[in-house]
């Protein structure tokens, strides 16, 4: 019992461990401040819920989960179970494969909300699957609350296919490194397409169909134009939140199934994305300081200071991490408005991710914050700012002399010279 | 009997009688008089001491009727403003004198921060600073709070001696003593002086009095030292204050009135000289003030000050130039010095309508009693014009004790009285336009009270008690001494301008500037005469100790003809009224004067008091539950309390610096949520703090504040229009009738959220509102970017937190969804509703379109219709046009052949012109005939035309409409 207990102990608090690395995580984005920014994910111990439709999938998209094994600690389902207990999340990751028909009444969208990820796959139709049950409601509603719209039917293409019209080729895909370290091959696809929402920002499509795909009709009397056309037919899309949690949503778990190899590496590369393996940033020792060192003591800048910022961004590749370059991380220095925005420039001789700008204090006092706001598809947000106040000069700053003020200068002298000149004469010199 | 004779003929003899005996006569009386009173001293009996312990009644009299507040709540700072001046008072005492000066606060204002050492008038805390500090030396470790509490309470016992010292110098000691009494009590001045009302008003008023008592005495004395101290005393009001603008202004216009009512004098040019120099440097001193003073384009409030500074210096130029020039030199001179004059005026108008020279400051201009709008300004209650209750409330029998007051000063007018009399017309009408300076006002009242109620009361008591009523005496005395010396001035002056005059005879122009007061001069002189001689005689009888009269005689009137009853009917109604006065000042200052505001109470049915503590606590959750750096926005009112109770940054408060960032407060309070969260955001905006009184009755929430807000927002941001906050009738409710901008606004919302499931009064629905008494028009209110963080006990303050961008991801609000939807199982709420939201969307827009498909084919249908009508109509009314010309054209022939038969006869020379015009008009009429006719034929074949097309038309538009559906919903399977 006393060894149960105390491994129950130590389970507890390297869970407790993980909670606080996550709300340390959602904070330091929040606030900004110097605190270590933590991905939002306990890698690489990431713990992965497959829900599938039925445990025969697995042996069928073996393939594909012995890599996803090999990432993360992977729990396979068939059925609904609690993702969250005691207020805990249970699981990093929850990978919705190939649900059929099912109902979840879990909402997806709260753990995405807490810094999860979330990745949904959705059936073909085929013969004796319509477009309802190739996707159950609640998932296509999750979908639409994040703008995603999944058709009805599988996605055709009478010009660019291999063999058949629904088994489509797709070779448009998103340029983002993180994403896609190397061009993808094409794809062949067979599956449902989705369309994006326009007004959702962090939407965006993996790989999207030809401009010669469309959408099948419903049955032989469907007159509705087709819901996905062209490059408007999405296969596979991303989301990245705001506080770095991603999620994904494929149109076909064929691209699974590890038939085509192209398939499978795209498929691992999404996979790879969409549980925080690549293109997560962090940020540390944000520092900012006056350019001449212990000039204010009293830790704010005055109007026109030099003032030195220097932030460290890192980037997660390969399980470790390694200073993140780029040439586009812009630094703001904002009171409402921006009033220094600038490109902050890469260390090259420390080389670890480190990166400096000295700016110039405006000439208006205020509180102003130092704002990085980075992103870039593919990669997860930079977001952080650090609050510092720039105050007005003292009173004993200001200069005693201006060079301009010396026409004045010499006129007071003069006034007083002659003042007292007046008085000796009128007082002293009789006539 | 024989001090009768003498008293008639001294008038007689006195023109006789050589000037300086009978400032000898006075001399000789005031000795007698000091006499007399070390007499009193050595028999042990001192008006003097007497005096003193009545003025330490009225001293400990003056500081504890202001400590009801403390006994009935605690010892706490009141209000809004005292909040601040506390804190930055903390901050002095903390850090020290330099360091408060260059105090650059980041946590108010924000983005902006406010550099307090320079935008505060720090007289205030430094009295309270220096008090702490003495009392700390000499070791009494008072906390600063305690020393702020009873400042108020401290000064305003100053200021019964500051008052003291005026009125003796205006007056007599009796008035003096009365008018101490009386602003110990008013209540115009006790309002701004309870304990804990920690604010620049209770130094400046002090600080003002004590101004006018060394100015007073400085014109009375002519003393450069005097003037020195007056300016001192004016810095010190310079940094108490932003009112000093008041004494800058009213000192120059009494120096102004002495010059041109003849009273000018060296003395005044001395003094005043000598204070404005010192005093405009002194005040420069003040940050918050600086170069104002002396920036005359930019700030005109300080612009009559130099020009009476630079009047006076040509005034005494010119009476040198005249003592030094011929009359036509003169004359010349003065001449042209008018053109000039008339030539700058000209200049400056010309600038002012080219706009060079700026506008009054908003405030100042309300005070010369602009009407035009500036929301700021406005929005404040104590910048309201004050109603006539507020005089009476305020100041209680002082409003008709003061003019009985002037009565008296203008029976014996000197240069420096009349100053009391200039204070007093300009603090009224000062104050009846802002309620705020009632307060201002209430110092001259209560001298010119003090005076009116003494002198009456020596009136009357002479009448009682006889002459032998020392105090009439010996006031009569001192004035007559002061009467002397200051006709001895006179005198002196006189023969200085008589031999001035000797030298260059007076010329017209002169004449008229400065002639009429050396005319005035001696008829003042001579008034002056008469009344020595008057109160030298009166004197005599009262030594004969059997004139009752004298004192009436002394006021002109004729005293066989009083009733010593009639003086003890006197006296009871000045006595009563004096003890209403009491009463009245004390009820005032205990139930309406002492609330703290920051605590407020009500009596309960069974009479026992209830505490509404909501402020506080609502602020201590702010300081024990969000985060140190938190941004809180509320309006402007609560800036400071959230500052100095709670602690956290602030985005306004009510130092109303900057209106624009207030304006931006008030648009996103106006806004409905979408458009203020960016807002919000921008600004940083961690929670927003709104006072709610509907629950309790509190009618100074921000729902009654709200049009405000939306006045001075409305201003910046064109697009908050206040119309919009009405009701269809017009009315500002928030029932039923509210417009959808109203219920829609963030103010709405957070004031109401989930009120309406709260019942309120009994017999009453939920959500009955009992400020407003009605029940809310909207009860089911959704927050999207906020969420109800705090609400306090009995619903007074309601925090709101503001979620971040990163809280709310999943939700991705849309504008619309483009796209087929069935059910919504699982959806959240938001995108539920907008589901719900496409779906009606989407069956109002099938149906709309099939019911304009419907009208189109009607109105296809019908149109055919009217056309075939209105063709068939056409053509037959073509016909039978056409017909009736023809049987016109006809009968005309018939009748024109008749005629033609006729005029045959008669006419026969004019036959062939008529033949003529009758070719012309039957062409003519053929012609119509023709015309007629194709257009019956036109008509046929147009109706021919427009029904194919017509026929065609509907043919294309059964073909077009499936066309135009299919690019429809092509459309929309793209989107």
């Amino acid at each position: 019992a006393g060894r149960e207990s105390h491994g129950t102990f130590s389970m507890m608090s390297l869970t407790s461990l993980c909670t606080l690395l996550v709300l340390l995580a959602i904070i330091s984005v929040v606030d900004g401040g110097a605190t270590v920014y933590t991905p939002t994910i306990n890698l690489p111990k990431a713990r992965t819920l497959v829900l599938l439709d039925s445990m025969d999938d697995k042996a069928t998209y073996s393939k594909f989960f012995t890599v996803l094994e090999s990432l993360t600690t992977v729990t396979y389902e068939d059925k609904e179970v609690d993702i969250q207990k005691y207020g805990e999340w249970l699981y990093d990751n929850i990978f919705v494969f190939g649900w059929k028909d099912k109902d979840l009444k879990t909402n997806l969208l709260d753990f995405v909300d807490a810094g999860n990820n979330v990745a949904i796959a959705s059936r073909a139709v085929s013969g004796d699957l319509d477009g309802d049950e190739a996707l159950p409601e609640p998932l296509r509603e999750a979908a639409i609350e994040c703008g995603v719209y999944f058709s009805d039917t599988n996605v055709i293409d009478n010009f660019n296919n291999a063999g058949s019209a629904d088994t489509v080729v797709a070779k448009d895909f998103v340029t983002s490194q993180p994403v896609f370290s190397a061009a993808p091959k094409p794809l062949q696809y067979h599956g449902l397409a989705m369309t994006l929402e326009a007004h959702n920002p962090l939407l965006f499509p993996f790989v999207t169909a030809q401009e010669t795909a469309f959408t099948a009709p419903l049955d032989e009397d469907d007159e509705e134009p087709p819901q996905a056309i062209g490059k408007n037919a999405v296969l596979a899309a991303g989301l990245q939140t705001r506080i770095g949690s991603r999620m994904a949503f494929v149109g076909s778990v064929d691209l699974f199934d590890g038939k085509n190899a192209d398939n499978l590496a795209f498929a691992q590369a999404i996979t790879r994305w969409t549980f925080q393996f690549r293109g997560v940033l962090r940020y540390s020792n944000v520092a900012h300081q006056n350019k001449i060192p212990n000039k204010n003591a009293d830790g704010v800048y005055r109007i026109r200071d030099e003032i030195v910022y220097t932030v460290k961004i890192e980037e997660f590749v390969d399980n470790k991490w390694v200073g993140f370059k780029a040439n586009d991380i812009q630094l703001e220095f904002t009171m409402i408005d921006a009033y220094v925005r600038q490109p902050l420039k890469y260390d090259t001789t420390k080389n670890d991710g480190t990166y400096s700008l000295t700016i110039v204090a405006p000439d208006v006092y205020g509180i102003y914050k130092f704002v990085v706001d980075y992103r870039r598809t593919g990669y997860s947000p930079l977001i952080f700012y650090t609050q510092t106040t720039v105050r007005p000069l003292k009173l004993n700053e200001y200069e005693r002399f201006i060079q301009a003020a010396f026409p004045y200068y010499s006129g007071v002298a003069a006034c007083m010279a002659g003042f007292v000149l007046f008085s000796v004469t009128f007082l002293y010199v009789k006539e | 009997m024989t001090t009768g004779k003498r008293s008639k003929v001294a008038p007689t003899a006195s023109p006789a009688r050589p000037e300086a005996s009978r400032v000898a006569a006075a001399r000789e009386a005031a000795a007698a008089l000091a006499e007399k009173r070390r007499q009193a001293e050595l028999e042990g009996r001192s008006d003097e001491v007497f005096e003193l312990f009545i003025l330490l009644a009225i001293y400990v009299l003056a500081f504890s009727v202001r400590l009801f507040s403390v006994l009935r709540f605690e010892s706490i700072i009141h209000e809004f403003d005292p909040w601040f001046n506390f804190r930055v008072t903390k901050y002095l005492v903390r850090e020290g004198f330099f360091d408060f000066w260059n105090f650059y606060d980041e946590t108010t204002w924000y983005p902006l921060g406010r550099y307090i050492g320079g935008t505060v008038y720090p007289g205030l805390m430094w009295t309270a600073g220096l008090l702490y500090h003495v009392a700390n030396l000499v070791n009494l470790p008072v906390d600063i709070r305690n020393v702020c509490v009873l400042l108020a309470p401290f000064m305003a016992s100053n200021t019964t001696v500051a008052v003291y010292l005026f009125t003796k110098e205006l007056w007599t000691r009796a008035a003096a003593i009365t008018a101490a009494m009386f602003i110990a009590m008013a209540p115009g001045y006790i309002s701004r002086s309870v304990a804990g009302s920690y604010d620049n008003e209770a130094v400046a008023i002090f600080a003002i009095v004590f101004t006018f008592y060394l100015w007073t005495k400085s014109v009375r004395t002519g003393s450069m030292f005097w003037a020195a101290m007056c300016a001192l005393s004016y810095f010190y009001m310079v940094t108490a204050w932003g009112g000093y603008i008041f004494l800058i202004n009213l000192i120059p216009f009494h120096v102004l009135v002495l010059l041109v009512s003849g009273r000018y004098s060296r003395k005044i040019y001395v003094v005043y000289t000598t204070f404005y120099t010192l005093g405009t440097i002194l005040s420069m001193q003040v940050m918050f003030v600086g170069f104002q003073p002396v920036q005359l384009l930019s700030s005109p409030e300080h612009l009559g000050a130099f020009g009476v500074f630079g009047l006076l210096q040509l005034v005494s130029f010119f009476t040198y130039l005249r003592s030094m020039v011929s009359k036509e030199h003169m004359r010349l001179l003065v001449n042209a010095f008018l053109l000039i004059i008339a030539a700058l005026f000209v200049f400056v108008i010309l600038l002012s309508v080219l706009g060079y020279v700026p506008a009054l400051t908003g405030r100042f201009k309300t005070l010369l009693g602009s009407t035009k709008n500036i929301a700021i300004v406005h929005s404040v209650s104590e910048h309201q014009p004050s109603p006539w209750t507020t005089f009476f409330f305020d100041n209680h029998c002082l409003t008709f004790l003061a003019p009985a007051g002037m009565y008296f000063v203008f029976q014996h007018v000197t240069d420096y009285n009349i100053f009391i009399v200039l204070y007093l017309v300009f603090a009224s009408y000062f104050s009846g336009i802002m309620v705020r300076l009632v307060l201002v006002f209430c110092p001259a009242a209560c001298v010119m009270g003090g005076i009116g109620a003494s002198e009456m009361l020596v009136l009357f008591m002479n009448i009682i008690a006889g002459p032998s009523a020392a105090d009439a005496d010996e006031n009569d005395v001192q004035r007559v001494l002061r009467d002397a010396e200051r006709e001895e001035e006179e005198k002196k002056q006189q023969q200085l301008q008589q031999q001035q005059q000797s030298e260059a005879e007076d010329s017209d122009a002169t004449n008229a500037v400065f002639g009429a007061s050396s005319r005035k001069k001696k008829g003042k002189g001579v008034d002056v005469q008469s009344r020595i001689k008057k109160v030298l005689a009166e004197r005599a009888k009262k030594s004969g100790d059997d004139d009752k009269y004298a004192a009436f005689k002394h006021l002109g009137l004729d005293g066989e003809t009083v009733n010593p009853l009639a003086a003890w009917v006197g006296v009871f109604v000045i006595l009563f009224m004096l003890v209403l006065f009491v009463y009245h000042c004390s009820w005032v200052t205990s139930v309406a004067y002492s609330s703290p505001s920051v605590v407020l109470q009500a009596r309960q049915h069974d009479g026992s008091r209830i505490i509404f503590d909501d402020f506080r606590e609502a602020y201590y959750w702010l300081w024990q539950n969000t985060a140190e750096d938190a941004k809180i926005m509320s309006w402007w009112d609560y800036g400071y309390q959230i500052k100095g109770m709670g602690n956290r940054t602030t985005i306004v408060d009510n130092n109303t610096r900057n209106n624009t960032h207030i304006a931006t407060v008030g648009l996103a309070m106006a806004s409905n949520e979408d458009m203020a969260y960016p807002i919000l955001r921008r600004l940083d905006v961690d929670y927003v703090l709104v006072v709610f009184g509907g629950k309790i009755g509190y009618s100074s929430d921000d729902i009654n504040k709200f049009l405000w807000m939306v006045r001075i927002s409305s201003g910046v941001f064109p697009r908050i229009v206040e119309s919009d906050f009405f009701s269809k009738d017009g009315a500002y409710t928030v029932d039923a009738r509210a417009s959808k901008t109203m219920r829609n606004c963030l103010m709405y919302k957070m004031c109401y959220y989930r009120f309406g499931e709260m019942t309120t009064e009994y017999g009453r629905p939920t959500g009955w509102d009992r400020v407003r008494h009605a029940e809310i028009g909207k009860k089911n209110i959704q927050l999207k970017y906020l969420e109800e963080a705090f609400t306090t006990e009995h619903w007074m303050v309601r925090i709101y937190r503001v979620k971040k961008e990163s809280e709310h991801i999943g939700q991705v609000d849309f504008p619309k969804l483009s796209y087929k939807k069935r059910s919504s199982g699982s959806l959240s709420s938001s995108a539920k509703a907008h589901v719900e939201a496409f779906k009606v969307e989407q069956s109002h827009k099938r149906a709309k379109s099939k019911e304009v498909r419907r009208l189109q084919k009607e109105r296809d249908a019908q149109l055919l219709r009217v056309y075939e009508e209105s063709d068939a109509k056409l053509l037959s009314e073509a016909q039978r046009e056409a017909q009736r010309q023809r049987a016109e054209q006809a009968e005309k022939q018939a009748r024109e052949q008749a005629e033609e038969a006729e005029k045959q006869e008669k006419r026969t020379e004019e036959r062939s012109k008529a033949e003529e015009r009758e070719a012309a008009e039957k062409a003519e009429q053929d012609a119509m005939v023709a015309r007629a006719e194709e257009k019956a034929t036109k008509l046929v074949e147009e109706q021919n035309i427009k029904k194919d097309q017509a026929a065609a038309a509907a043919a294309n538009d059964a073909e077009e409409t499936k066309p135009a559906k299919k690019k429809k919903s092509m459309k929309k399977g793209k989107k």
